[in-house]
C-alpha cells in the first residue's frame, strides 16, 4: 500500500476513535439521512478535478445544483453534468435525486435517523470505464438506504446502494460485456475542529471529514473502494466550501481517473419558498 | 362521560388574567451551527415572535413574544419540526394575577387552553414557568411519565398539558 493510501486511511481510523469532540455529518462524498430545512433552497455547486490514469491529463466535471426542502421530510435535487471531456466545456446530462427522511429519533445532541433515496440520470457522454456512476456518467439510476448517528461527539453515517445504468443519450451504447447493475456501500465520519466554543452564527466552522467509498459488480465480481479527506469551511452557519480529496484504495475494475480534488461552494436561502 | 365533564370544565374556566411573556426552547436533534441556524430562521418566521436569544452549544432558544399577542405552542413545535429537529423542552413564563390551578384545573390564557396536572391546588401570583407535557414536546421517555394523565383536546380544541417547573 502507498504512503498516501496509509495516511488516508490513517485519517480515517483516527476520526472514528476521536473522542471529546463535535460532530458533523454534512458529509462532502455522501449524503447524510437528515434533510435541509423544509421550505428552504439550496445552491451547490461541485467542481471535480480528477487525474486520469493513462496520460494524467485533468479530467475536469462540473456539477451545478439545486437543492429544495419541500416539507421536514422529503428534499429534491435538480443537477447539471458538464465536462471537458470533448476537449472543450459541454454539458452532458441532467439528474433528479429525491430523499426522504422515514425515521428519526432525536435526542439533545444525538440522532438516529434513516432516509431512502434514488436518483435518476440522463447523460450523452461516452462509456469508457466500468464503474457505474449516475451522477455524472452515466444515464441510469440509484436507490438506495442511508442511516445516519449522531452523538455529539461523533456522526458516523452508511450508505447501501443498487444503480444500473443503460445506455446513454446520443446512442452512446452500454458495453455488452460490462455488468450493468451495480451495488454502492459508503461508511462516512465528520469532526468538529473549530470553533471550539459555539458562541454565535458568524464564527467560522472547520470540520474534517474521511469517508469510504465502494462499489461491485456482482456479475463480474470486480470491485472498487476508495477513500476520501476533506475540509470544510462553514461561514455565517450557510455557506459552506468543500475540499476533497479522493484516493482509490483498490480496483480491478477498468477506471479512467479515480483520483483527484472535489472543490465544491453551497449556499443555502433559508425560507426561501413560503 | 369524561369528555362532557371535560367541556363543561371548559365553559367554566373563566378567561385568566395571565400574559404569556416568553419561552424557553430547548432543540434536539443536533450539534452544529448550521442546524441551529435552520431552527432560528424557521423560528423567525412567527410573527408573534418579538425576539430570539440563541446559545447555540445548548441548542436553546430564550423567545420573547410581543404584547397580548395570541401564542401558539404547536407553531412553535412546528417551526422547529419543519427545520428537520424535534422540541426537547419548552418552559413557558407567564405573569398570573390570582389565577387558580390545581390538578386537572384549565386555565384559558390569550385564546389557549391549559390544563396543568401534576400541580397541587394553589393560587398563581406574579411571574411563574410551566412546562409543557404534550407528545413531541419532550423526549419519549419524558413523556411516557405524563403519557396517562395528556388529554390533547376536548369539544374540538387543543388543549396544551402543562406542569409547574421547579424554577
Amino acid at each position: 500500500m502507498k504512503n498516501s493510501m496509509k495516511t488516508l486511511l490513517g485519517i480515517f481510523i483516527a476520526l472514528l476513535a476521536a473522542k471529546n469532540v463535535n460532530a458533523q455529518e454534512l458529509f462532502i462524498y455522501t449524503e447524510p439521512a437528515s434533510n435541509m430545512p423544509a421550505k428552504s433552497v439550496g445552491i451547490r455547486l461541485s467542481n471535480w478535478l480528477m487525474e486520469e490514469k493513462v496520460n494524467r491529463d485533468v479530467n475536469y466535471h462540473f456539477l451545478p445544483e439545486i437543492m429544495w426542502g419541500v416539507n421536514k421530510n422529503l428534499m429534491l435535487h435538480v443537477e447539471g453534468f458538464l465536462s471537458n471531456r470533448s476537449k472543450k466545456i459541454s454539458p452532458e446530462g441532467v439528474a433528479g435525486y429525491a430523499k426522504y427522511r422515514f425515521f428519526s429519533n432525536d435526542k439533545v445532541y444525538q440522532h438516529f435517523r434513516m432516509a431512502a433515496f434514488a436518483r435518476f440520470s440522463i447523460n450523452n457522454s461516452v462509456i469508457h470505464e466500468e464503474e457505474i456512476e449516475t451522477n455524472g456518467h452515466n444515464s441510469g439510476y440509484e436507490t438506495g438506504i442511508i442511516a445516519t448517528q449522531l452523538l455529539h461527539k461523533q456522526a458516523i453515517s452508511a450508505t447501501v446502494s443498487y444503480e444500473k445504468a443503460y445506455g446513454n443519450a446520443g446512442g452512446n451504447e452500454f458495453p455488452r460485456y460490462q455488468d450493468s447493475r451495480a451495488i454502492n456501500y459508503t461508511l462516512s465520519t465528520g469532526r468538529l475542529v473549530l470553533p471550539k466554543n459555539y458562541t454565535s452564527y458568524k464564527q467560522t466552522n472547520l470540520n474534517i471529514m474521511a469517508e469510504l467509498l465502494g462499489q461491485s459488480l456482482p456479475e463480474k465480481g470486480k470491485s472498487f473502494m476508495d477513500v476520501t479527506a476533506s475540509l470544510q469551511l462553514i461561514f455565517n452557519s450557510q455557506t459552506r466550501v468543500d475540499i476533497g480529496y479522493k484516493k482509490e484504495l483498490y480496483s480491478n475494475m477498468l477506471r479512467t481517473a479515480p483520483d483527484g480534488f472535489l472543490l465544491r461552494v453551497e449556499h443555502l436561502l433559508f425560507n426561501a419558498i413560503k | 362521560m369524561k369528555n362532557i365533564l371535560l367541556v363543561l370544565a371548559l365553559m367554566l374556566s373563566i378567561p385568566s388574567f395571565a400574559q404569556i411573556k416568553s419561552a424557553e426552547l430547548t432543540a434536539s436533534g443536533l450539534t452544529c451551527s448550521m442546524c441551529s441556524k435552520a431552527i432560528y430562521k424557521s423560528l423567525q418566521k412567527i410573527s408573534v415572535i418579538r425576539d430570539i436569544k440563541v446559545d447555540i452549544k445548548k441548542s436553546s432558544y430564550l423567545i420573547t413574544f410581543r404584547d397580548e399577542a395570541e401564542v401558539s405552542l404547536d407553531v412553535i413545535k412546528k417551526a422547529v419540526e419543519d427545520a428537520g429537529f424535534s422540541v426537547a423542552s419548552l418552559k413557558v413564563t407567564a405573569n398570573f394575577d390570582k389565577v387558580e390551578v390545581g390538578q386537572n384545573a384549565q386555565v384559558n390564557l390569550q385564546g389557549n387552553y391549559y390544563r396543568f396536572i401534576n400541580v397541587s391546588k394553589q393560587t398563581l401570583q406574579g411571574v411563574k414557568t410551566f412546562e409543557v407535557v404534550d407528545k413531541n414536546y419532550l423526549p419519549v421517555k419524558e413523556y411516557r411519565r405524563y403519557e396517562k394523565s395528556v388529554v390533547a383536546e376536548s369539544g374540538g380544541k387543543r388543549i396544551y398539558n402543562v406542569t409547574l417547573s421547579k424554577i
